[in-house]
């Protein structure tokens, strides 16, 4: 009894202790895990706290007070158990920093009004494209220009872009070479505009051409939706054709061309790669100088090519560089090789089309396309009948064809793989066919087997009833069929 | 430019950028290299679009050179801008040994046709800054009002050649 008292007491002593009680004073109790609070209290403070943080302006700022916060209110004996909570209470904040900022970002990403924001979409987006070229150099020079497009000396030049970009997207009607016009246009404008401006003035003239860029950048970037590959021309017919064409033209080697390439060289076969890589690049790129960039990349590549293949060494001359890339561009038959090689000639800046390294290989790239679209059989200097045979298969002599080998030539790996799958086809319907005809030999024989076993038993009722009385019919008969299943 | 020396020429000869100095300007030319063999004669005139000067080489130790280099000249007057300059170059004046063409012969024949006319020599580099100087006088100087001593003429030129005409000499393509 008295045990009994003292426990009680204890639990009184412990009940009544104040620091239990909650900081408030309300007279319930509190628990560490609410910082001393009760339920209720807590939520009160908490909600309080929220709103004070997400009045304060700098998030950062905001996390350092608030976590500083929670020290002063840090009852002394709890020291161990604040700390874990301060530990979560910073995780639960940068992880809601986190997700905000992320939310932020995706906004940017989807926000479609043009003005300032339509800027800071734009150097996510570029990054996210992976580049080759040079990718750092590229993304900061375009980044910087949309710096400086932001500020506030800058703002007439945004406008004027924002402008153009309206004009051209809001009326369907023009013609794709109007619109190319116009772009020519807005460069020469822009060129103009920016010699005169205050921003540029005691700038070298590198710094206008990189501005100049970033100008053509940024609008085709916005136009390329409307300017590639338009409905209105026969662009993507033309580009369907030409893949078509240049698939046919898979036997065409580099002797035919009188292209210097050592294809069992490996180096030479892995730059051969890369460089059709390059082109193949190009369609995926949406700024003209972007997708110019690709093809001066495979160009590059081409010149390496010529000089591992020539032993002797010397300077590269059009005699074996046109010829290389026209194998390459049969090689990699890009995508929309047609719509890329008039979008850039209709939309880049011409003066970077008429001069300069780019501009040499650029030309070549549609000489290229241009001798590739007429490819006849002069053109390879051979007889129009041996031309036929490598085109059409063959036409001309299929007896000799024929006696060499049986089956008819396949072209291209799926027609390859096609034949394949039928010849297994074949074979399972046979298999099949057999498998069905043993079926139905096993259920005659099944039939035929039972039958017999009825008139077996019949038979042998037939003779028990005569002379042997013990035996009870039922019991044989069932016996004789559960063997028959059995056996079936 | 098959008329420049080795040591002149960057990575590759098919581009390449050559300047020269007149009076008080600097001319920078822009070589545009094309393919000479006879199925790829049909695409130069997309080298020679918007091409200011072209330059017609021939070898002075084949009549043949000299026959594609007159057919090329009729088409570049036909066929190009109006006022494009076009200047005959005779390359290998080093061998005059062996020698098929006749130095006159080519002078009257670019005199006829109004064209610049010079012996060259890759090898020995003979007449190679010349020749440029001489398209770079002979070009129309409306182009560039604000003359100064800082400005720089962009010119481009192409160059046009028979493809067997330069193989066999070490220096020079």
């Amino acid at each position: 009894m008295a045990e009994r008292s003292k426990t009680r007491s204890k639990i009184y002593e412990r009940l009544n202790n104040p620091e239990l009680r909650c900081k408030t004073g309300c007279g319930f109790y509190g628990n560490p895990a609410w910082r001393g609070y009760c339920s209720v209290c807590y939520r009160e403070v908490y909600l309080k706290q929220q709103r004070a943080r997400a009045a304060s302006q700098s998030r950062e700022a905001a996390f350092g007070e608030g976590s500083h916060n929670l020290h002063s209110e840090v009852p002394i004996g709890h020291e161990q158990v604040e700390t874990r909570k301060l530990k979560f209470n910073k995780f639960e904040e940068k992880k809601k920093f986190q997700l905000e900022s992320k939310k932020q970002s995706v906004k940017n990403l989807f926000k479609k009004s043009p003005g300032r924001s339509m800027q800071s979409e734009g150097a996510p987006a570029l990054n996210a494209v992976p580049s080759l070229v040079d990718p750092s150099k590229v993304a900061s020079g375009f980044r910087e220009f949309l710096k400086t497009l932001k500020r506030p000396a800058a703002q007439d030049l945004n406008e004027k872009c924002k402008l153009f970009i309206q004009r051209l997207l809001s009326d369907p009607s023009l013609s794709v070479e109007k619109q190319s016009e116009m772009v020519h246009d807005f460069y020469g404008a822009m060129s103009e505009h920016l010699q005169s401006h205050p921003l540029f003035q005691n700038q070298p003239p590198e710094e206008i051409d990189r501005t100049l860029d970033g100008v053509e950048k940024h609008i085709m970037t916005k136009l390329y939706r409307i300017v590639f590959c338009p409905a209105s021309t026969d662009d993507e017919a033309r580009d369907l054709e030409n893949q078509k064409r240049i698939r046919s033209f898979n036997w065409i080697s580099p002797q035919h061309l009188d292209a210097a390439i050592n294809t069992d060289d490996k180096q030479v076969q892995q730059l051969i790669e890369e460089s059709e890589q390059g082109l193949i690049e190009m369609n995926t790129k949406r700024a003209p100088q972007d997708k110019l960039a690709c093809v001066v990349r495979c160009c590059k590549d081409i010149f390496e090519i010529i000089r591992l293949s020539t032993p002797a060494g010397g300077a590269v001359s059009a005699d074996d560089f046109l010829p290389c890339l026209i194998y390459v561009v049969l090689k990699a038959n890009p995508t929309m090789l047609h719509s890329n090689v008039q979008y850039i000639s209709r939309f880049c800046n011409p003066n970077k089309l008429m001069m300069g390294e780019a501009g040499y290989f650029f030309t070549n790239l549609c000489c290229a396309l241009s001798f590739i679209e007429k490819l006849d059989a002069q053109a390879l200097s051979m007889t129009q009948e041996e031309f036929n045979r490598k085109m059409f298969g063959d036409e001309t002599d299929s007896s000799e064809q024929s006696k060499a080998s049986p089956e008819p030539p396949v072209m291209c790996k799926g027609l390859e793989l096609m034949k394949a799958n039928l010849e297994i086809l074949e074979g399972l319907r046979e298999r099949q066919m057999k498998l069905k005809k043993d079926a139905l030999c096993l259920q005659e024989q099944m039939t035929e087997f039972r039958n017999n076993v009825v008139k077996e038993v019949d038979a042998i009722l037939a003779g028990t009833s005569k002379g042997n009385m013990f035996l009870k019919p039922t019991v044989t008969t069932s016996e004789h069929q559960g063997a028959t299943v059995g056996a079936s | 430019m098959k008329i420049v020396c080795y040591f002149l020429l960057p990575s590759s000869a098919a581009f390449l950028t050559q300047t020269v100095c007149l009076d008080d300007t600097t001319v920078k030319f822009e070589i545009w290299d094309t393919a000479g063999q006879e199925r790829y004669h049909s695409l130069a005139p997309m080298y020679y679009r918007g091409a200011q000067a072209a330059i017609v080489v021939y070898d002075i130790t084949s009549q043949d050179t000299f026959g594609r280099a007159k057919n090329w000249i009729k088409e570049l007057q036909r066929q190009a801008s109006p006022n494009i300059v076009i200047a005959l170059a005779g390359n290998k004046a080093d061998l005059s040994s062996k020698r098929m063409v006749e130095y006159e012969d080519a002078q009257s024949y670019a005199e006829d046709n109004a064209l610049l006319f010079m012996e060259t020599s890759a090898k020995t580099a003979m007449n190679v800054n010349d020749i440029f100087l001489a398209i770079a006088k002979k070009l129309p100087k409306s182009d560039n009002p604000a003359t100064g001593p800082a400005v720089n003429r962009q010119q481009r030129g192409v160059d046009l050649r028979e493809s067997n005409e330069s193989h066999s000499s070490g220096c020079c393509k």
